[in-house]
């Protein structure tokens, strides 16, 4: 390449090769500098970004069918592995009260939308099954709204994928629903608690709860399996 | 002599990036100032993601969804569009103006609640008891609340207070640069015999000055991590995503306007070049005479 030809190319070069250099260096300083603001910053956004984009669909989501042989003899125990654990949101069992005429699509969780549904479970309390207490609430003025007919002795069924439960109502009483006396999801009884505002056809927003208390008498309990 | 010309180059370079950093913040300074940091910008977008009317949907669908014993019918043209594009726009100017002290107006919405509930009742022979009339005015603040969850926009008061940070040190500094920039280009010129180099360097600034600023939008463009922020409702989430992805869009404009600025230069250097050949050749052929 001859001389002048050599320095042409140099000088286009230059003009990829400067602006280059300067941005490297450039945002390398801007860092250096802004490091201390960035790290919490990226911190904060680490918590509301996630992998995917939200889904905003209408529909929640469903991973209940209910069980095809009801003739089998009903297992004592059933796999944890073969319980498909419920995500917020998710429809994953059905209650029935059939002296009440209460038939609900239970949800795992108790917000709003899930309340506009059927019913939700308290997610800090368990799945049917675990041996520990089960929460669930209702509209007074939708899927409980029958609550008010429910009597002792009366049969509550929970049917899921992996069982169908069983537990008798042995009392109702009603709470301020800041009263947590009312309720003790720390027992290691399988007690299933049914709540809703109270009174029933009272207008306006209550202060106070309807509850309904009831013991298991069988469905499978979950277990640990290798 | 080497040495010098080694030092002009130096000196040269370091101005030019010096002044390639101060383009950068002008233009990502002008980008902010006419997209994110815009009121009107930001109220645009949400009228353009028709966020007045999905707001009204939403606030009605939630106070129905309350289980206040109350007929849904009630809930009906309780509120419009144009209620809540007025208490967004209060609400956002407020925010960019920094007054902390604003609150929404609810009064209005309470009261006009608190008549349609007591007028049902006494149209169906419904007596209300010092406990209803609690339980009323319990479901009627939760309602007010409703409203003013759903108009409320995310971190406004936030975003205002940087705002406000920002504009207060924006017209001076925006100066400030300009008056840099054109004292750093002249100094430029005059260190160097052949004028033509030092435009040379001017190029290499707009053209730094346009990477970095086309750099982050494209990276944020192209990684698309806005979009998977977890905002609700949707209509919430479509307006963050369309500010975020409009101001994106500003500020590879400014990268274009810089790249344009410095390609222009271009033909300004040739021409340079070309007078002082010619006037080399001139003075070289006087002194042979």
């Amino acid at each position: 390449m001859s001389f002048p030809k050599r320095k042409t190319v140099k000088r286009v070069m230059a003009y990829f090769g400067m602006p280059l250099l300067f941005s490297v260096i450039g945002y390398g300083l801007f860092y250096l500098a802004l490091s201390p603001l960035l790290s919490p910053a990226f911190s904060a956004l680490g918590m509301v970004v996630s992998d995917s984009r939200p889904d905003f669909s209408d529909e929640l989501s469903s991973i209940f069918s209910p069980p095809e042989d009801t003739t089998a003899a009903p297992a004592d125990t059933v796999n944890e592995k073969d319980v498909q654990m419920p995500q917020y949101g998710t429809h994953y069992a059905r209650l029935q009260i059939g002296d009440a005429g209460i038939d609900a699509d239970l949800y795992f969780g108790d917000g709003p939308e899930i309340l506009k549904k059927g019913v939700g479970q308290y997610m800090g309390s368990f799945i049917p099954g675990s041996g520990k207490p089960v929460m669930i609430s209702g509209h007074n003025n939708g899927a409980f709204h029958k609550l008010q007919k429910v009597a002792e002795g009366d049969t509550i069924t929970i049917t899921t994928n992996y069982g169908v439960y069983e537990y008798r109502v042995t009392s109702m009483s009603v709470h301020k629903e800041s009263d947590k006396t009312a309720y003790d999801l720390r027992q290691q009884n399988e007690q299933l608690i049914l709540y809703t505002c109270y009174p029933f056809d009272m207008l306006g927003l209550t202060s106070n709860r309807y509850f309904v208390y009831a013991d298991k008498i069988s469905g499978p309990s979950i277990v640990s399996g290798n | 002599m080497k040495k010098q010309h080694i030092l002009r180059q130096v000196i040269s370079s370091f101005i030019a990036f010096v002044m390639s950093l101060l383009l950068f913040i002008l233009t990502m300074g002008a980008c902010l100032s006419v997209t994110v940091f815009h009121r009107d910008f930001v109220l645009d977008t949400l009228e353009k993601a028709g966020f007045y009317d999905k707001t009204v949907n939403t606030v009605l669908d939630n106070m129905k969804a309350l289980p206040g014993g109350v007929p849904a019918e009630l809930f009906d043209d309780l509120i419009d569009a144009n209620l809540v594009r007025k208490d967004i726009i209060n609400s956002v100017t407020a925010a960019f103006s920094g007054d902390s002290a604003y609150r929404l107006d609810l009064q209005p919405l309470k009261d006009s609640l608190m008549a349609r509930f007591t007028d049902y009742a006494a149209n169906n022979g419904l007596a209300i008891s010092e406990e209803s009339k609690a339980n009323l005015q319990t479901l009627v603040d939760t309602c007010a609340d409703v409203y003013r969850d759903q108009v409320t926009i995310p971190f406004i008061d936030t975003f205002g207070q940087i705002r406000l940070m920002f504009s207060k040190g924006y017209t001076v500094g925006m100066v400030i640069i300009v008056l840099l920039c054109a004292l750093l280009a002249l100094f430029l010129m005059s260190i160097r015999r052949y004028k033509h180099r030092g435009v040379r360097f001017l190029v290499y600034s707009f053209s730094c000055a346009a990477l970095m600023t086309a750099a982050l939008p494209a990276f944020v463009l192209i990684n698309r991590a806005y979009e998977r922020i977890h905002l609700s409702p949707q209509y919430v989430y479509d307006s963050f995503v369309s500010l975020v992805s409009s101001s994106m869009y500003a500020m590879l404009i400014g990268a274009a306007i810089l790249l344009l600025l410095a390609l222009a230069l271009l033909p300004v250097v040739r021409l340079l070049k070309k007078a002082e050949i010619r006037k080399e050749k001139a003075a070289k052929a006087k002194e042979e005479h």
